[in-house]
């Protein structure tokens, strides 16, 4: 194997997000991430990377804010990164991220193994990886809680409800990882220093021979509404058989029992 | 004017939040009753990339040196979680500077290995049973012998991390008045003469506090650490790192607080309302809020002073005085806000009140630091005692 690519998207940092009273979203200068299970697949990526000699290399799409992205990712382990950037591509909908992101792909070249987080921290739809997939033809692994390199095949662990599958795959591929495939290194001082001086290329939509047609973002986003679930604050007094009957009672009246 | 940090400072920032949430905060309540230097601290500092900062990495170290904003930064999250790991981690830093600066290669050689993997820890002795703010009054004396070692006799008080495996000691080695007479030298605490006795202190426990006498050790001339007599100004320029970062660590240790007593006020209600809708409650906690957002300031000037190279003695007095008392009486009005509950252990801001009380005293008291932001800003008429000259006469 020679280069696996990570993708990632660039998401509002949830801990910046407040709902009020009203139901309200609130971002006041909210800061900006990598996401949650994004940083799971460059963490996967660079591992690989490293068992196998392999290139890791870093993938965005999305609005200007994007580029900003680029130390973040790569103190993360890719030793560089591609971003397209285009103010069309914020609030992209899955089709069309996977699109571009598969355009990149094939303009970046050589790859037998691309790597996406199972869903984004923010719209969380988990279609990315499969359709980037399905834009390439290349088989898909979703969900992998590990991934390892055995001579030219991959061993892939998938945990569902029922029990955990062990999987061998053959390149090329794309694989969607679980957030408990494994923990995000800690970048050091080095890593955080060295981020700026690793190549970063930009491109347009149109440096990646799309066509007009492709670049149709298919979602609108009307409104975002915040969930405030309201406290019932039911306190159910008493103690022993008694207390639990009517906890019992309470869940089965509300439906989550029963 | 740029309030901001560097990407790099706030991608550093984020990742030691994330990791100090991690693999510090969680068992702090726990660890705090420990007595003695809590080593348990240093795997995770190390996992971290924390240690190892000035180490060559021949030694395993990092191979560079920590950027003084960084340096602020990291006390600042470690703070939030345990004041303790931030000393823990700012005195491997000191050490490592002082010994890479000052220290002869065969002893960067012989301890470099061990100290900047955290296999061995170097504590501080200036201050002693007779002194503490006039540290210029130190009476260990050093006595130079014929085959070039010193033999080292003195009481040594007030030494965080007593239990280490070595340790940077202040001695009076010259017959020059006050400061221009002492030496610093590299002891190891294995020296036959060493003994260390460890306080009961009331906060900051994981550092063990403690006094350490040293009788007639006899000390090779390798472990002297830079000019004989010339030990004061690098104790001096430890201060005016370390000042600022203790503020800011206490800073951080007052904000986890006051995060939690944000949320605490939410929901308690009394007379029929919630806690933060009384103004008693939310001025005073915006007061303190506002003064450790102040002090926050101050003290990242100080670094920033110093990373410009330019002198920072008073802001970094004025940011430890300053930012650790209002870090005190942060927690203070917010351990009352959380009510009875507050002077119980399932909260943690008397720990934290405890810990941070420890820097009333602890790198120059707050007095000393005021009088040392007096001198700068108002001139040596100012100080409490006069400076004396130094003289060339150098003693045998
Ligand atoms: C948690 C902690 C950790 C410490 N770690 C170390 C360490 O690692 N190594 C080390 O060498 N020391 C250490 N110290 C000691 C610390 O540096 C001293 O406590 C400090 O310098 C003050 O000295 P002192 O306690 O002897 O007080 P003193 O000098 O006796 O002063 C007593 C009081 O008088 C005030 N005072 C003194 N002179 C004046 C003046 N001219 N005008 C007005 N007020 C004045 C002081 O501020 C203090 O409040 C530590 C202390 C603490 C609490």
């Amino acid at each position: 194997m020679e280069k696996i690519i990570v993708c990632y998207k660039w998401v509002v940092d949830e801990n910046d997000i407040s709902v009020d009273y009203d139901g309200n979203i609130k971002m006041r200068e909210p800061s900006y991430k990598v996401s949650l299970y994004d940083r799971n697949a460059i963490e996967a990526g660079t591992q690989l990377a490293e068992k196998c000699g392999a290139q890791c290399v870093a993938l965005t799409a999305g609005d200007a804010k994007s580029e900003k992205s680029r130390k973040e990712a790569l103190c993360a382990g890719p030793s560089e990164g591609f971003a397209v950037i285009d103010d069309a591509l914020e609030s992209a909908d899955s089709l069309l991220t996977a699109t571009i992101l598969s355009a990149a792909i094939s303009k970046i070249g050589d790859a037998q193994l691309v790597i996406c987080g199972e869903g984004s921290g923010d719209v969380y739809a988990q279609q990315v990886g499969p359709r980037i997939a399905a834009a390439l033809g290349w088989p898909l692994l979703t969900y992998a809680t590990s991934i390892e390199v055995d001579g030219e095949k991959l061993r892939i662990k998938r945990d569902g409800s029922e029990g955990t599958e062990l999987l061998e795959a053959v390149l090329p591929l794309v694989v969607t990882v679980a957030g408990d495939c494994n923990t995000p290194r800690m970048p050091g001082l080095k890593d955080v220093m060295g981020a700026g001086k690793k190549p970063f290329t930009i491109w347009s939509p149109s440096e990646l021979n799309c066509s007009a047609e492709e670049l149709v973002n298919g979602l609108a986003t009307m409104e975002i509404i915040g969930n405030r679930p309201d406290r019932k604050n039911i306190v159910i007094k008493g103690s022993g058989k008694e207390a639990a009957d009517e906890v019992i009672r309470g869940l089965i009246s509300e439906g989550v029992l029963g | 004017m740029d309030f901001d940090f560097t990407d790099e400072e706030l991608l550093f920032q984020k990742h030691l939040r994330e990791g100090v949430e991690r693999l510090i905060a969680p068992g702090f309540k726990e660890r705090w009753h420990y007595d003695g230097l809590n080593r348990d601290l240093l795997p995770p500092l190390k996992e971290l990339g924390l240690l190892g900062f000035a180490w060559p990495e021949e030694y395993g170290g990092q191979g560079v040196i920590l950027p003084d904003i960084m340096h602020g930064i990291a006390f600042l999250e470690l703070g939030r979680a345990d004041c303790s790991s931030s000393i823990i981690f700012g005195a491997t830093v000191e050490c490592a500077e002082v010994l890479m600066e000052l220290g002869t290669k065969e002893l960067q050689d012989e301890w470099g290995p061990r100290l900047a993997t955290g296999e061995a820890y170097c504590g501080y002795c200036f201050v002693e049973p007779g002194m503490g703010t006039d540290l210029g009054n130190i009476q260990t004396r050093g006595e130079l012998q014929e085959d070039g070692s010193w033999i080292i006799s003195g009481d040594k008080a007030s030494v965080s991390f007593c239990t280490s495996d070595a340790f940077i000691v202040a001695v009076r080695t010259g017959d020059q008045p006050g400061a221009y007479g002492v030496s610093l030298f590299f002891v190891p605490a294995d020296l036959e003469g060493v003994s260390v006795s460890i306080y009961e202190d009331f906060g900051m426990k994981e550092i063990g506090r403690g006094g350490v006498a040293l009788r007639n050790d006899r000390v090779p001339a390798k472990y002297l650490l830079g000019e004989r007599e010339g030990g004061f100004k690098p104790i001096m320029h430890i201060f005016d790192a370390g000042r600022p970062a203790l503020a800011l660590m206490c800073i951080g240790a007052a904000e986890t607080v006051m995060e939690q007593c944000v949320e605490y006020c939410k929901q308690r209600e009394v007379f029929g309302q919630k806690l933060s809708k009384y103004e008693a409650i939310s001025f005073g906690l915006i007061e303190h809020k506002t003064k450790l957002d102040l002090a926050k300031m101050m003290a990242f000037k100080a670094f920033w002073l110093r990373s410009q190279k330019k002198w920072n003695a008073k802001e970094a007095g004025q940011a430890k005085f300053y930012g650790c008392e209002a870090a005190f009486e942060s927690i203070w009005f917010c351990t009352r806000a959380f009510g009875h509950l507050g002077y119980t252990s399932e909260y943690d801001a008397l720990y934290r009140l405890a810990d941070v009380m420890g820097f009333a005293w602890g790198d120059g008291s707050w007095e000393v630091c005021k009088m040392v932001a007096a001198r700068d800003e108002f001139g040596e008429e100012y100080l409490p005692y006069t400076r004396r000259k130094r003289t060339d006469a150098v003693s045998k």
